[in-house]
């Protein structure tokens, strides 16, 4: 009498502490909030707000046109760390974009998350240091710090204090394609401390950021090559030629 | 008595909890709720001090263990400590953690949980043999030393509403913590500093054999 209900009792912790588990990481897949971001995104894109930029010339920009799929990522250009990184991955970006014919249907944009020191003076800066070819490359900010935090939000980037006076925020290459849709965000999958790297980016790191590129590259390729009306063509290349 | 009077009837444990420490409880968590913007800034103080003060909250006001009918269901305490450290576990998960930073409803979730965790822990461990004390206290080491391992170990930062130095903190903390619990399950236990059998587990033999 007594042992089956131990039995059952045994039991019901089992499955509720194996549900609690899988359920907290998503059957393992998903431990922190970038990833179960990630994959959401990947299932059900997300229409983005139609807030405008502003760009180092003052000019008004779009997060997205109607002829380009738009790799969007975000900075601060006094950034120390992880900013740089992602400004030499956009220069590889570009680099690629070039080498594959690709600027036709695929653009970069890099948006500062603080507009109160990265005015359009000193976006200028920041672009005689990352040197875009403007045409394939947009450096932006907002003017509107409602419309930033909303940007933010739809977009998963969380910037928060580090304590120094500049920020933490989590870094990926962001997918939008030309309906102003956010597709799918590729994480940079390497260290924020790039401080720890500072005798040179690692091997470890610069495979991390070969992914990503060829990632974004080929999810921006495929849906550009989609939305044409062509077939949609995979362009997967792990690793690209040097 | 059946299960249900075991836990809401005139004597049962929810309406002996709520005579004895279920106010001042309420008090502390209420507080603890109120203070979270400050208190959940911080990763370790979330981590080390909040969290654990949810559930020795829950340990603390538990009350008298279940009667009997409960806690055949839950023999040598085994699928209530299992439980309870299930849920701890949950909340170590850096996703579970930004979401209760950032919405005030899985907080609540949050602290809800870890209390009851606290009080399945504790009316578990009162009835557990020592072979089953020290491997839920082992398990639940090893589970705090490898998440701050993890932690330090981790070339990103894990969650998105913690830097990575506060990252880091966290990491030693909880191996710290693991330290702690270590010492302090070994002297509970009884093992192997003390000779004489601990009062409340002999309390917890004769109050099954009444039963």
């Amino acid at each position: 009498m007594t042992r089956w209900r131990g039995a059952v009792g045994a039991a019901i912790s089992l499955m509720l502490s194996a549900g609690l588990l899988l359920g907290a990481t998503r059957g393992g897949t998903a431990f922190t909030t970038d990833s179960a971001r990630a994959a959401d995104i990947a299932a059900h894109p997300v229409l983005l707000p139609a807030s405008p930029l502003v760009d180092a010339r003052s000019h008004t920009q779009a997060f997205t046109n109607s002829s380009h799929v738009t790799i969007v990522d975000f900075v601060y250009t006094r950034c120390p760390s992880m900013c740089g990184t992602l400004g030499g991955v956009y220069q590889r970006l570009q680099s690629e974009l070039v080498r594959r014919q690709l600027t036709d249907r695929v653009r970069l944009l890099t948006v500062s998350f603080d507009p109160a020191w990265d005015t359009p003076e000193r976006l200028r800066y920041y672009e005689m240091l990352m040197r875009p070819d403007t045409a394939v490359w947009t450096i932006a900010t907002l003017r509107d710090s409602a419309d930033l935090q909303r940007v933010l939000r739809s977009f998963g980037v969380r910037v928060i204090p580090d304590g120094i006076g500049g920020f933490e925020h989590n870094a990926a290459l962001h997918v939008v394609d030309r309906t102003n849709r956010l597709v799918r965000i590729v994480p940079i999958e390497v260290s924020s401390l790039d401080q720890r790297a500072a005798n040179g980016p690692s091997a470890v790191a610069n495979d991390a950021y070969d992914i990503a590129i060829s990632a974004a590259l080929a999810v921006a390729d495929s849906i550009a090559h989609a939305t044409d009306g062509g077939v949609a063509r995979a362009v997967v290349a792990r690793r690209p030629a040097p | 008595m059946s299960a249900v009077q075991t836990i809401v009837g005139a004597d049962g444990v929810f309406t002996v909890w709520l005579r004895r420490r279920g106010l001042s409880a309420l008090g502390l968590l209420l507080l603890l709720f109120a203070t979270r913007a400050t208190t959940e800034r911080i990763m370790w103080v979330h981590m080390v001090i909040q969290i654990p003060a949810l559930v020795s909250i829950g340990v603390w006001c538990a009350g008298q263990s279940p009667g009997w009918s409960v806690r055949r269901w839950n023999v040598a305490g085994a699928p209530g400590l299992l439980l309870a450290s299930s849920i701890v576990a949950c909340w170590m998960v850096p996703r579970l953690l930004d979401a209760a930073v950032e919405r005030t409803a899985v907080d609540a979730l949050k602290f809800g949980s870890l209390v009851l965790a606290g009080a399945i822990g504790y009316w578990s461990w009162r009835i557990a043999p020592t072979l089953v004390r020290v491997f839920a206290a082992g398990n639940a080491a090893w589970m705090m030393a490898t998440v701050g391992l993890l932690l330090l170990d981790a070339p990103v930062r894990l969650c998105v509403r913690y830097g990575s130095t506060d990252q880091q903190h966290t990491g030693y903390a909880l191996i710290g913590i693991t330290a702690v619990v270590i010492v302090s399950a070994l002297l509970r236990a009884g093992l192997p500093l003390q000779s004489v059998p601990v009062d409340s587990e002999a309390a917890g033999r004769s109050q099954r054999r009444r039963a």
